[in-house]
């Protein structure tokens, strides 16, 4: 047995269904998502200094300004983390909840406690970093891309606190006080 | 994978109207204090359900009159989802007015069904009903604090279904009469696990003390082993079907129905009456009767009696019994 019948032998096609190659090919090879794939990559390269520098950011713009409010935190260090992306804990407010104001005003997040998929466990990244169990349900992430634009993130910030506010004056579990959102 | 599981977004759309409005805007949304309770004139009940680190709190406040159990003035807190917000308030709303007895009737479905647009389309996705439930729960958590007993003493039955409400008994007896042999002819028949899905089986988001799937093979088991224990019952007991009894099988058979169910009222009447003969007339089966004593010229006897002996022995020999008087 030859070196190349023995890869053939070892390998099992992901795909199914075509001869080609002792039955290890499933067909024609699809030459236009190949084509998209290798666009998509260069594209991908070819931004990763801007989405490094200004893409950061405008995160850390959004980051900061919702670290304002009081009782809230930013879960995963500063330093070792993708540039995009944000989980935020806000005390008090049920992260759906602030979902549903959000998606209200056009803005997209998620939770790791997605109701809407069927599961309500706690965000299992929240469980890992160790949280309180009350914060577990308050995770709220945010992932930017190279299409947000400065007007965009000041949009957002100004949604996000008038829901905070909003949300934690209906809470049980937030002893609102007006004076605690109106300090600087 | 259909578009629909790659695609999300499309539960936002499935939210009524009023659900929408109740959650922007909660209309009885807030607290009541010692204060404002005794100004309007009631006790103050304040009620906690659910907790924070399980995704879900409520808190229900009442003020009650103690004199006629009205609930006078009623807000609510919640952590929670857009649903669990607009459940809460109309939980609140439905609250104000009704006595405490009256306001632990308030269900879940009754809250769902207040916050629908139309009466036949539903308020929220299937998914999102469980979150009715606990505006459920709390008034029955708020009714037991105001009456000093155990929360649980508002059930009568056990809930398995929390969503739809229904109960274990409904689940067993539509299994038996309908034959059913899946959780998905359950669904079907009662509604139970169509909404949040956790009482089908472990694994869903809340844990069950019984699931649907335990309910299913139980019943079925114990459907199952009746259905041994009367086929062995019957051939001890030399129990056949009619069309293959022996004759005098069958007349032993008419005889104990007859002398059972029959006989004792013609007696009172001062009559009687006794076979003649059976004879196999497919489909029927033709049993020719002579009446005695009173019975006997009675003109019952080929009317109300007659009709009443036949139903009964079609109902407990054979279901193609037909009487015939000489």
């Amino acid at each position: 047995m030859g070196l190349k019948e023995l890869v053939l032998y070892m390998l099992t096609p992901l795909l199914h269904g075509g001869e080609q190659m002792g039955g290890h090919r499933a067909g024609t090879v699809d030459v236009a998502s190949m084509v998209g794939m290798g666009l998509a990559m260069k594209l991908a390269v070819e931004h990763l200094e801007f989405e490094n520098t200004e893409v950061r950011r405008l995160r850390d713009k959004l980051e900061n300004a919702i670290l304002e409010l009081p009782e809230t935190i930013v879960i995963g260090g500063k330093e070792n983390r993708t540039p995009n992306t944000t989980l935020i804990s806000i005390r008090g407010v049920e992260g759906e909840s602030m979902l549903w104001d959000m998606n209200q005003k056009t803005i997209g997040a998620s939770t790791g406690s997605a109701c809407a998929s069927e599961d309500l466990e706690a965000n299992p990244v929240m469980n890992a970093f160790g949280s309180d169990s009350e914060l577990a349900h308050t995770g709220v992430r945010f992932s930017l891309s190279r299409f947000n634009t400065e007007e965009q993130i000041d949009y957002a910030i100004d949604v996000i606190k008038n829901a905070v506010k909003r949300l934690r004056a209906i809470s049980s579990s937030y002893a609102y006080t007006p004076l605690n959102h109106n300090k600087k | 994978m259909a578009k629909g599981d790659l695609i999300s977004g499309s539960i936002w759309d499935e939210y009524s109207n009023q659900v929408i409005r109740r959650m922007d805007n909660p209309t009885h949304q807030g607290e009541i204090t010692e204060e404002m309770a005794k100004k309007i004139g009631g006790k103050l009940i304040v009620a906690d359900f659910g907790a924070e680190s399980c995704g879900d709190a409520v808190r229900l406040y009442w003020v009650v009159n103690e004199e006629t159990e009205v609930i006078l003035d009623s807000k609510f807190k919640s952590f929670g989802c857009g649903t669990a917000i607009a459940s809460s308030d109309v939980m609140a709303e439905l609250c104000i007015g009704k006595t405490v007895t009256e306001a632990v009737k308030i269900t879940n479905i009754d809250v769902e069904h207040a916050l629908r647009d139309h009466p036949d389309i539903p308020a929220v996705p299937p998914q999102k009903m469980h979150c009715s439930v606990m505006a459920y729960d709390v008034i029955k958590k708020a009714a037991s604090l105001y009456k000093g007993v155990d929360m649980d003493s508002f059930e009568t039955e056990k809930i398995v279904c929390e969503c739809a409400r229904v109960s274990l008994r409904t689940i067993q007896d539509v299994i038996r009469i309908n034959d059913l042999t899946t959780v998905e002819q359950i669904t079907d028949y009662t509604k139970a696990g169509a909404f949040c899905k956790s009482c089908i089986r472990p694994g869903g988001h809340e844990e069950k003390d019984i699931y649907l799937v335990d309910i299913l093979a139980d019943t079925r088991a114990e459907m199952e082993q009746e259905k041994l224990k009367e086929a062995a019952d019957a051939s001890a007991e030399g129990r056949h079907s009619f069309d293959k009894m022996t004759i005098v099988q069958r007349i032993k058979a008419l005889d104990e129905v007859l002398d059972a169910d029959i006989r004792p009222m013609l007696i009172m009447d001062g009559g009687n009456m006794e076979i003649i003969d059976i004879k196999d007339n497919l489909p029927h089966y033709d049993v020719y009767i002579r009446y005695l004593g009173a019975c006997s010229g009675c003109a019952s006897g080929s009317t109300g009696t007659l009709y009443a002996m036949e139903s009964i022995l079609k109902q407990k020999v054979d279901e193609n019994i037909r009487i015939l008087p000489i």
